[in-house]
């Protein structure tokens, strides 16, 4: 799987709050593999490392979660956007983008 | 906010720890499960598919670890997990920890205990409410000496100061209580109508004093205490408005005073108003007896206050010569009250500390051998990759909770011991009674309890996580060779003996001054000797009208009663000689006055005439005491008030006064003559009476024994009582003094069945209760110390067979090679006696920093006494070396072959 990368620092609790808000309710497998699709498997998730992510976000209140049954009749943890979570994900969208914006500035060719 | 929140979620993840845990197991089955479906979905066997699944998840071990870091506090988790380490580390070895904890126990109980005391005498706030504003008012003569204050001029500063919220007078008398019961003299304070509000202490039923109890004539009431109102009264409230009396006059009882009352340790049974008949000569520039405690305004300080005070003190002076040359001083009640007794209790507060360091120092040594039989244990634990870090705490942790358990029985100790403290006379500890455990001597004992676990658990730890996990697992079955382990062991025992040595110099210097008391030769013989107070009361016994004419004969029949009761108690039989003086060998010198020496020229004031100390006697007193007499004649019954007025004087008198010349036959007076007295303070007709040396006396220790006698100028009872109605009898017994006391009794009342007699004690009692401080504090020094020299003996003892067993195998070698018991012996003692010669020079210097701050409590010898240095170096060296010579010769006595056998 050449070409792919690991997840920047800080980023992945902001993937999984905004897989959460396009997906809905979902199990960590599910989100880690939603994660790498979306990506269009650009990044490989150590999925051991979504789980402590997973608990930080709830812990902070941004999600919740709940047994249910999952698509292959098992039961699974799964995980559901909090209002606090959705604030959460839109301000750090803007952030993100503010960010990027920035530093597109520094990466274009520069005309001089 | 949201931080808060992740805080609080954790600190709950701590308590359903399990149900987490298999939640999160269960989720991880499941994501593995999916994702080994997946896989095998895109054409895998099973067993890659998991394979590859697994490596997808990272290690299941490390994740659920972050997970789990993650959902609790592991710092919390830590701390849980060393204390249950601990816990079953004690379980696990009840001999090394039973030892642990009675050594903490005491070690820290001591150090609870002296801290309690302290805590009360010189921390805690007196027992009224805003102590910090009572202040002890005292009038001081030019050279700081306390003095007591005239009534008119009490009257003056509680009128005119502007310092002071309330300034109140006190003073304290023995009081007759007659009626239906048994006579009984009992302590009355006397004190200005404002003393209880300026103590803010209201009484617990009925009233407090006005200022219209003050007036003569409404005078007789009294306020009963707690304590004397149940036993006499057996509580009844009814007494309330009722008379009793005193002193042979009704009073009527207006209040009761709140339980537990007590006044900087009078131990006073009721109080009464202070008043004084018009013309009263005690209500005169005279009569010098009051003290004063007064309440600071708000905004004024003790030195304002002072300023304020001495303001009126020089307006006063100004009006009344006789007295310049005083002032006013004002400090804290509560430093005045623990003054004589804080150098002490800080001696004693640093010994118990050192006792406690050294007890700490022992058990340092003890983990360190223990520590040394668990390096291969730890080692083996750092190979494995656990965190030294981690360890270190783990072990800090065993010994912390093993002292804060210690210290737990401390409590309990000192729980019991401070219920004994209660029992101290007020003279050897004042406010004993107070003494208790409080949030204050909590906390005290939690910190030390702490600080010691830390302390003798520090070196060990530090030391045990301080090995290459190569080396300790290496040297196999070898335990031998800590070189820097032993060092350690070594600097410890080193370090009590050095401060074993300080405590047992500064006893030794205790004992030895306690011992100089001892020797003092207080001028008298005590030995069969019973003394007893017997007061009249003045309403019978003296005639007032007379008195205020300063006519002797106003005296004439308290003379003939003190007369009878010698004759009296001289024809019992078993009595060999009996006597009666106004103020024993050994209370204080409790009635000073000045004397005019006619054969010099008179001096300007009164305060530049010599100081002397002034006792009547009657009887047989010389002879009863043994008080020797070198030149002239003792008083007879033929110097009446009508013969010739005599005088006899001490040895330092007439060492003072004429240059040791024999003074017998010179001329003085007690009285200052009227030219030096403020006109209208004394009748025109005033004289003095001129007094004839007859005779000169021993010196008698009358203040204390640890002070040089004052002059003394005894008179007659029936020529100088001078309204004197208290005097002390003085009998010299063939057999057991005590058991002459029912005898004695029936003696007096045939005198007079209405005077108790009180206060019955042997001389020898009163000797020895006079330095029962000084005995107290070396006492309880001595005590530390000894237990000092044992603990630090037990360290040496400790080290010295750890290291003899340590090297058995070379021991063995050694004799196996022909080297004889003597070289083996001298091999092993040369470590002990360097660790004692270092201990003792560290301590000697220490000690010589230290015992000065002993110079106030010690008698007759100097801080520094060579004699005590280098006496109890020698023992403690002795000691040590004894200590060390016993586990060193017993690995001399092992045979060869065993020892070169062993492990």
């Amino acid at each position: 799987m050449a070409g792919q990368q690991g997840v920047p620092q800080g980023t992945l609790a902001l993937m999984v709050l905004k897989t959460l808000e396009a997906m809905g309710p979902l199990h960590g497998y599910g989100i880690a593999r939603r994660i790498e699709q979306t990506s269009g498997e650009l990044l490989s998730i150590n999925y051991g490392t979504l789980y402590p992510a997973l608990l930080k976000l709830e812990q902070e209140g941004a999600i919740t979660s709940g047994w249910g049954v999952s698509e292959h009749n098992r039961r699974a943890k799964y995980y559901r956007l909090t209002r606090a979570g959705r604030r959460q994900a839109g301000q750090e969208t803007r952030e993100w983008q503010q960010t990027a914006s920035i530093l597109a500035r520094f990466l274009a060719p520069s005309r001089s | 906010m949201r931080r808060l929140r992740v805080l609080a979620m954790r600190v709950l993840g701590l308590f359903d720890r399990d149900r987490g845990e298999r939640e999160f197991a269960e989720e991880l089955a499941g994501h593995l499960e999916m994702h080994v479906e997946d896989n095998m979905r895109a054409g895998m066997t099973y067993e890659e598919a998991r394979r590859a699944a697994l490596i997808r998840l990272g290690g299941i071990e490390q994740t659920r670890e972050i997970y789990r870091d993650r959902r609790r506090l592991p710092l919390a988790d830590m701390l849980v997990q060393d204390v249950r380490f601990g816990l079953r580390m004690m379980r696990r070895s009840p001999g090394f920890t039973s030892v642990v904890l009675l050594v903490v126990a005491l070690g820290v109980g001591a150090n609870t205990v002296m801290f309690s005391v302290v805590n009360t005498l010189l921390l805690r706030p007196l027992p009224y409410p805003h102590a910090s504003e009572l202040q002890l008012v005292q009038t001081v003569s030019e050279d700081g000496r306390a003095a007591a204050t005239a009534p008119p001029d009490f009257y003056e500063y509680r009128a005119r100061n502007h310092s002071l919220q309330s300034l109140a007078s006190f003073y304290s008398r023995p009081f007759d209580l007659t009626g239906a019961e048994e006579p009984e003299r009992i302590r009355v304070l006397i004190v200005s109508s404002e003393f209880l509000g300026t103590l803010r202490v209201p009484p617990a039923i009925g009233r407090e004093l006005g200022p219209a109890d003050e007036r003569w004539g409404d005078h007789r009431v009294v306020l009963l205490t707690d304590a004397f109102w149940r036993r006499r009264f057996g509580a009844d409230r009814a007494i309330l408005g009722r008379p009793i009396t005193l002193n042979a006059e009704p009073y009527t009882v207006v209040g009761v005073l709140p339980r537990g009352f007590s006044f900087v340790g009078l131990e006073a049974q009721a109080l009464v108003p202070m008043s004084f008949a018009p013309g009263d000569n005690l209500n005169s520039h005279n009569n010098y007896f009051l003290a004063m405690v007064g309440r600071l305004r708000s905004g004024a300080t003790a030195a304002t206050a002072k300023v304020d005070l001495n303001r009126i003190s020089a307006a006063i002076i100004a009006e009344h010569p006789e007295n310049r040359g005083t002032q006013i001083d004002v400090r804290s009640l509560q430093a005045a009250v623990v003054e004589g007794v804080k150098p002490a209790l800080l001696v004693l507060l640093g010994a118990v500390g050192f006792v406690l360091l050294i007890a700490c120092a022992n058990l340092a040594n003890l983990l360190l051998s223990r520590a040394a039989a668990r390096r291969r244990e730890i080692a083996l634990r750092i190979a494995i990759g656990a965190n030294r870090r981690r360890i270190l705490g783990q072990l800090l942790a065993e010994s912390v909770l093993l002292a804060v358990c210690g210290g737990a029985l401390a409590l309990g100790l000192a729980w019991m011991s401070v219920g004994a403290l209660g029992s101290f006379p007020q003279a050897m500890l004042p406010r004993t009674e107070d003494v208790r455990i409080d949030g204050a001597v909590l906390a005290y004992t939690a910190l030390v309890a702490v600080l010691t676990g830390v302390l003798f658990g520090l070196v060990p730890a530090w030391r045990s996580v301080d090995v290459e996990p190569g080396d300790a697992l290496k040297e196999g079955a070898r335990t031998g060779g800590d070189p820097r382990g032993n060092r350690a062991r070594a600097t410890l025992v080193a370090g009590e003996i050095a401060l074993a040595l300080v405590l047992l110099i500064g006893a030794g210097l205790m004992m030895k001054s306690l011992q100089a008391l001892a020797r003092v030769d207080a001028g008298f013989d005590a030995r069969r000797v019973l003394t007893a107070q017997l007061s009249v009361p003045r309403k019978k016994y003296v005639d007032e009208a007379l008195e205020r004419r300063f006519r002797p004969e106003a005296y004439a029949r308290s003379a003939r009663f003190f007369g009878d009761v010698v004759e009296q108690v001289r024809s019992m039989p078993g009595v060999a000689a009996v006597g009666a003086v106004s103020g024993l060998p050994l209370m204080g010198d409790v009635w000073g006055k000045n004397a005019t020496l006619y054969d010099r020229p008179l001096p300007s004031t009164v305060t530049e005439l010599p100081p002397i100390q002034y006792r009547v006697v009657a009887g047989d007193y010389f002879r009863a005491l043994g008080i020797p007499l070198l030149s002239g004649r003792a008083f007879t019954p033929a110097d009446t008030e009508g013969g010739a007025k005599v005088a006899l004087v001490s040895r330092e008198m007439a060492r003072r006064y004429w240059n040791r010349a024999d003074p017998v036959g010179q001329v003085i007076s007690v009285n200052p003559p009227i030219q030096l007295v403020p006109r209208g303070s004394v009748p025109p007709d005033y004289k003095p009476d001129r007094l004839t040396i007859i005779g000169v006396a021993g010196d008698v220790h009358y203040a204390a024994l640890s002070t040089t006698p004052s002059p003394v100028v005894y008179a007659p009872f029936a020529q100088g009582s001078e309204g004197t109605t208290t005097m002390f009898l003085v009998v010299r017994t063939e057999a057991d003094p005590l058991a002459m006391v029912p005898a004695l009794r029936e003696r007096i009342r045939q005198v007079d069945p209405d005077i108790p007699l009180s206060n019955v004690q042997t001389m020898e009692s009163r000797v020895s209760a006079s330095v029962a401080q000084p005995r107290l504090q070396a006492v309880v020094l001595g005590t530390f110390a000894g237990l000092a020299l044992l603990l630090a003996a037990v360290g040496i003892y400790g080290v010295m067979s750890y290291a003899a067993r340590q090297r058995t195998r070379e021991i063995g070698i050694r004799m196996a090679l022909g080297a004889g018991s003597r070289a083996i012996l001298t091999l092993l003692l040369g470590k002990g006696i360097a660790m004692v010669a270092v201990g003792v020079a560290a301590g000697l210097l220490g000690a010589v920093a230290l015992t000065r701050t002993l110079r106030t409590l010690l008698y007759g010898v100097s801080a520094t006494d060579p004699l005590v240095f280098a006496g109890i170096t020698v023992v403690l060296a002795a000691v040590a070396l004894l200590a060390a010579l016993l586990p060193a010769r017993r690995a001399t006595k092992l045979p060869p072959v065993l020892a070169l056998r062993e492990e």
